[in-house]
């Protein structure tokens, strides 16, 4: 599926300042367990900065999620370091996370799930609810306010963890395969929603897919991931146009599109 | 029955087969009511074990008339409900402790393995030697029976919570008051609730046991007095009444789980 136009208003994406939000250097993850030791990750690099949509893509077992963790510092990596820049760094595990699978919380009705992050900052409850029913209808949920997690479809659960990502002020947002449970139509409405609210509010994105034409709609750069131990391939800018159009750039779309599918076949010989 | 953590899915949870007070359940028992009453009124049937049912609902018709069974129906009951209390309240807080705590476990652990396997009934000589014969020992004998299953339970609801969850908390920044309160807490409510019905169901047998062995009232007591002067009609009316604390016992749980974790409740609805 080549996506076509977003909507989208081109004034919301404005130039946005280059300042460094964080910075992974040399991480490595290896797991030593009872069945042996698995190397997840090796010698990643990356600098993500402040407003910088990044997508993140790869084959399966290569170590996305776990890196993602470890930027959540949810994880501390075997060697290297995440340094957050300046006023990033007090936010330092916080961020808007949403995880590949089981991220909501199965005691909470929808709209509590969506609340939790503004519970926890103390807002009153009148002004939680509201919040979180505007986020609510932003991934369509708003009828299932009340529903538990249970009671939902896994895509319906997952743009509710996405809802409560959004919700929080968060300047980071962390999300593993957010929309791979959602078919193509649902999938569009929250790539909108989710461009939306990260051109309005300046945040910073880490998107994994494993959708290479979801990356490049997406994203201001591509980083390509190796088969494990996952490493950085390649880190491709995209130049395309914000409101992105794959009809009006089909050309320029197309190519990066087949640069990352060149990197990402194993009897690929096109490291650069 | 086990003590052991039931299953963690919550839509299993409710595995006791339920009393509905559906037709088919009424009819069943009327059916076999009168066949018995017709079977003992015709003379086919002289055993001394089968009274007649309503040979046994006058029995119980008296017990009520004389206040008999008000007051041991109350003592007994306060027993069962006392003894859960404090059984399983204690259980819950040890089970929190030990859950949330890795030193406290490699403590108590082996003590906890140790004892555990022990039938209940068999410490209520000791109990007796120790708190005497009065009230407490009845009390700390139910109590020590409700203790277990809602320990044990507690415990794997806190150590089997999805560690998703709780790494979502903290990076939602969760502090640790707002982590037991908004996630470990409902996290292991399944568990505990499993725990919860078990010990309800222990403290219901250690009771009825306790009585037999040990009291003068109380339905087990009752029950006991019952088979030693030989009053057989007697001795199923109680029976009769005991059922029925079980299954009060059991529609009471379920309101408490309903009240805990709805979302739970809703699982096993539709299941
Ligand atoms: N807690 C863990 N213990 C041991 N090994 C782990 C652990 N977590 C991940 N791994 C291993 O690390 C590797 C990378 O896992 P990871 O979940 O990061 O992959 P991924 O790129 O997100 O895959 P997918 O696209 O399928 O989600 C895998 O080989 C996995 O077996
Ligand atoms: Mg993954």
């Amino acid at each position: 599926m080549v996506a076509t136009s977003l909507a989208g208003n081109a004034a919301r994406y404005a130039p946005r300042d280059r300042a460094r939000h964080f910075t992974c250097e040399g991480i490595s993850q290896t797991f030593t367990g009872e069945r042996g030791a698995v190397d997840a990750l090796t010698d990643v690099s990356l600098t993500v900065e402040v407003n910088e949509f990044l997508c993140i893509v790869g084959p399966s077992g290569c170590g996305k999620s776990t890196l993602l963790r470890i930027i959540a510092d949810l994880q501390a990596p075997t060697t290297g370091v995440v340094r957050f820049e300046g006023e990033h760094a007090a936010h330092r595990g916080r961020s808007g996370l949403v995880v590949q699978e089981h991220g909501t919380f199965p005691w909470m009705s929808a709209v509590d799930n969506v609340a939790f992050g503004l519970k926890l900052q103390g807002v009153p409850a009148a002004e939680r609810r509201a919040r979180a029913m505007t986020y609510l209808e932003r991934v369509g949920l708003t009828t299932f306010a009340h529903h538990y997690p249970h009671e939902l479809s896994v895509g319906m659960r997952q743009r509710l963890g996405i809802g409560r990502a959004m919700v929080g002020q968060a300047s980071l947002l962390l999300m593993d395969e957010p929309f791979g449970a959602l078919d193509a139509q649902t999938r569009r409405h929250m790539q909108n929603e989710l461009l939306g609210i990260w051109a309005a509010d300046r945040r910073t994105v880490v998107f994994v897919t494993h959708d290479i034409d979801e990356a490049v709609l997406l994203g201001d750069r591509v980083v390509v991931m190796s088969g494990r131990p996952g490493r950085v391939l390649a880190d491709i800018p995209v130049p395309l146009a914000r409101p992105r159009d794959f009809r009006r750039d089909a050309a320029q779309a197309r190519g990066i599109i087949e640069d990352v599918w060149r990197l990402l076949e194993p009897s690929s010989t096109v490291v650069p | 029955m086990s003590d052991a953590p039931a299953e963690t899915r919550p839509a299993t949870a409710q595995a006791a087969v339920p009393v509905r007070w559906s037709v088919r359940f009424i009819g069943v028992w009327l059916a076999i009511l009168l066949a018995l009453e017709l079977l003992v009124e015709s003379g086919v049937s002289r055993s001394l074990f089968l009274p007649a049912p309503s040979a046994v609902a006058m029995s119980l018709g008296r017990m009520i008339a004389d206040g008999s069974l008000a007051t041991n129906l109350a003592v007994t009951l306060s027993r069962i409900l006392l003894g859960l209390l404090c059984g399983a309240g204690l259980g819950v807080m040890l089970g929190l402790a030990m859950g949330t705590s890795k030193p406290l476990r490699r403590v108590l652990d082996p003590l906890v393995a140790a004892i555990h396997p022990i039938p209940r009934l068999a410490f209520f000589p000791l109990l007796i030697v120790v708190l005497g014969v009065g009230e407490t020992s009845k009390l700390a004998a139910v109590s020590l029976g409700a203790f277990f299953p809602m320990l044990l339970n507690t415990v794997a609801g806190v150590r089997g919570m999805n560690p998703v969850h709780l790494e979502v908390a903290r990076n939602y920044g969760a502090d640790r008051r707002q982590m037991f309160l908004h996630v470990l807490l409902p996290g292991s409510m399944p568990l505990m609730l499993t725990g919860l019905r078990l010990s309800a169901n222990v403290a219901f047998h250690s009771t009825i046991g306790v009585e037999m062995v040990g009291s003068r009232t109380g339905m087990g007591a009752m029950l006991w007095l019952s088979w030693q002067t030989f009053r057989i009609d007697h001795l199923y009316a109680i029976l009769v009444v005991i059922a029925a604390i079980g299954i009060g016992l059991a529609t009471l749980i379920r309101w408490v789980t309903q009240r805990s974790a709805p979302w739970m409740m809703d699982a096993s609805r539709t299941a």
